[in-house]
């Protein structure tokens, strides 16, 4: 898996690129600043890009921006985004185009390098790995009338876990239920959600946009 | 009984301070006339030589001098006191301060009562002066005329002649009956020209409005300083120690991950995060003592900025001479806080071999002045700085800087710690 990474603290750079080439990925460039990470983009066409959300020169969201930014110039880039606070807005954003291959994680999940470059794959491949931060303070500030709240509590649990980006396998392990109960509850989700039929992949993508915009 | 007993006293009490203010209001308006002309017509003809500035600036503070004391006198025949109110010079220097009292209308208004307190005066005196001598005169005209009874002269009151021990009886009750008139004429004398001084002395509304547009304008100084603050500290925080955290983190995942396979470089692993870790506890010290020295709460003042001019790269020899007693704890802190930048940016920018910094209370005020021998030209704007002057004008003192290139650079600080 050929990896760009944009991160301004060298010490981090230097150990994303540690991490990264240690679990069999290439990392093809490192830059410090959202330019940068655009021309790189532009330049290798990687299978992922991790961008740090804070970037020189505004160190606010310069990251999110970029990364936005190349995914215009050069479509489908998949896109991890780390970030030291997760901020649900940033989500939505990097999701809003519908492509799918969008990751948001804590940059705390770096402490576990399998995880993470299981991470990367997962959304270098077109899936979406949100961070269960990211899920679990979404769900505590929501309710009303909205289209989630016809979910059932099992069929958000299930959305919950496809916005982290599982697979319908390890949805059924994490909730111990079949994998036919799984499939019924996403078709349910799909339903529910009025998600326009089209390949699973790309649906599971717009639930979680739908989960995020909601 | 009583009650007339201590209206009596009452109505003397009020007549000897009316006649004090009034009496002393000619002795008071020589002066303070004598000052302004003299001082004025001095300083006017000798502008053209430059040395006008310095006489017309040394004859504005003798004025404010006497008008504060002109404010004390006034609490003869006023019930409330007058408080004074004048701009304060943007920064230090001569000039400044001339242009802060050519623009100050408190202190035009102070030149006018020290011309008008001349006229006022004389006729005040006169008024007290002859309305009290002529009713105790011809109160005590029998004394008068008891003791000088060899004499065969009448006795001249102005409008009356005492010539006997009968028509002297006559004066005392005239003068008794006379007592309210004499009373209510220094009375009257003494409330307008009381009242003069006050329109005169004390500050206008719309310089008290233009103070609180100064209190709101500091005050959204502090709550931006206080902000931009903030942020520096998340940012610290979020490029120094969690950052840190993070690299240690990802070291120790990926000796976890070594570990059988490869121990040599998970021990390295190992040891670069242990060196991170170390790293991390320095960097939080060093902002928490940014955040507020420990030193400071506990020593006070002195001691914390010794303290730091210790570990400052450029060495400062630090005087002071604080008095008894601890100041307000916002104003120490101010105090430390700008010693602090003044000798950081001394070791980014002035390439100076050495500093001084000086902290004086003198009464009220404290001033802390920091001097370098670099090479001078700071900006008095920069961000450093900008944040220093929001945090001490939010206490309500000032900040000076001079800078000329070439050096040395004087910072300056005035801060108000009455505690």
């Amino acid at each position: 898996m050929r990896v760009v990474i944009a991160e301004d603290l060298a010490l981090l750079r230097d150990g994303l690129t540690r991490l990264l080439e240690s679990n069999g990925c290439t990392v093809v460039a490192a830059v410090a600043d959202g330019h940068g990470l655009v021309s790189a983009i532009e330049e290798h066409r990687p299978d992922v890009a991790v961008v740090d959300v804070r970037l020189p020169p505004t160190f606010r969201d310069e990251g999110v921006r970029a990364a936005l930014e190349a995914r215009r110039r050069v479509p489908g880039t998949p896109v991890l985004v780390l970030s030291q606070y997760v901020e649900r807005t940033y989500a939505a954003e990097l999701l809003s185009d519908g492509a799918g291959g969008v990751g948001y994680l804590l940059k705390d999940r770096v402490a576990d390098p399998a995880e993470f470059v299981d991470a990367a794959r997962r959304v270098a491949a077109g899936g979406t790995a949100l961070d269960p931060e990211v899920v679990s303070q979404l769900l505590g500030g929501r309710g009303g009338d909205s289209r989630l709240s016809q979910l059932t509590p099992r069929e958000r649990e299930v959305l919950e876990l496809i916005a982290e980006g599982r697979t319908n396998a390890a949805i059924g392990e994490a909730l111990v239920i079949t994998p036919s109960a799984v499939e019924k509850h996403i078709s349910n989700i799909f339903w529910k959600l009025d998600l326009p039929a089209s390949d699973a992949d790309h649906r599971r993508v717009l639930a979680v946009l739908a989960y995020l915009r909601d | 009984m009583m009650s007339s007993v201590s209206t009596l006293r009452h109505w003397l009490g009020r007549l000897g301070r009316d006649t004090v203010y009034l009496v002393t209001g000619l002795p008071m308006g020589i002066l303070t006339f004598t000052v302004a002309v003299t001082g004025w017509s001095t300083g006017l003809g000798l502008l053209i030589t430059l040395l006008g500035f310095p006489v017309l600036l040394l004859t504005a503070v003798l004025l404010r001098a006497l008008s504060n004391v002109e404010r004390r006198r006034a609490r003869l025949v006023l019930d409330d006191p007058l408080v004074a109110r004048y701009k304060e010079p943007s920064e230090s220097g001569i000039w400044a301060r001339t242009k802060s009292i050519l623009s100050d209308a408190q202190n035009w208004r102070d030149l006018a009562w020290a011309m008008l307190l001349l006229p006022v005066g004389i006729a005040g005196f006169t008024i007290a002066v002859t309305a009290v001598a002529t009713v105790l005169g011809l109160i005590f005209a029998p004394a008068w005329t008891w003791s000088l009874w060899h004499t065969s002269d009448p006795v001249d009151l102005g409008v009356f002649h005492v010539h006997d021990i009968w028509t002297s009886f006559a004066a005392t009750g005239i003068g008794i009956a006379a007592a309210p008139l004499a009373l209510a004429l220094v009375r009257g004398a003494a409330a307008g020209s009381g009242a003069l001084a006050r329109a005169l002395l004390a500050p206008r509304t719309e310089e008290l409005e233009e103070r609180v547009e100064v209190l709101q304008a500091t005050r959204a100084g502090a709550v931006d300083a206080a902000a931009a603050e903030l942020e520096r500290i998340e940012r610290d925080l979020h490029d120094g120690a969690q950052a840190r955290l993070v690299a240690i983190a990802m070291d120790l995942g990926l000796a976890q991950q070594k570990l059988d396979d490869d121990p040599e470089h998970a021990k390295q692993l190992l040891a670069e995060a242990r060196d991170c870790a170390t790293a991390a506890l320095v960097e939080l010290r060093d902002l928490a003592r940014g955040i507020r020295p420990a030193l400071l709460a506990e020593r006070g003042l002195a001691e914390a900025v010794r303290a730091f001019a210790a570990r400052a790269p450029v060495p400062a020899t630090v005087t002071a001479d604080l008095g008894e007693g601890r100041m307000p704890e916002a104003v120490e802190s101010a105090a430390y806080f700008v010693v602090a930048e003044a000798l950081a940016n001394v070791a980014k920018h002035a390439n100076a071999r050495r500093a001084t910094v000086s902290m004086v209370r003198r009464g009220d005020t404290l001033e802390v002045l920091v001097v370098d021998d670099g090479h001078g030209g700071a900006n008095p704007d920069g961000g450093g700085l900008k944040g220093l002057r929001a945090r001490i004008e939010a206490l309500d003192g000032t900040l000076g800087i001079a800078s000329p290139a070439g050096g040395p650079t004087m910072l300056r600080a005035e801060l108000p710690c009455a505690s």
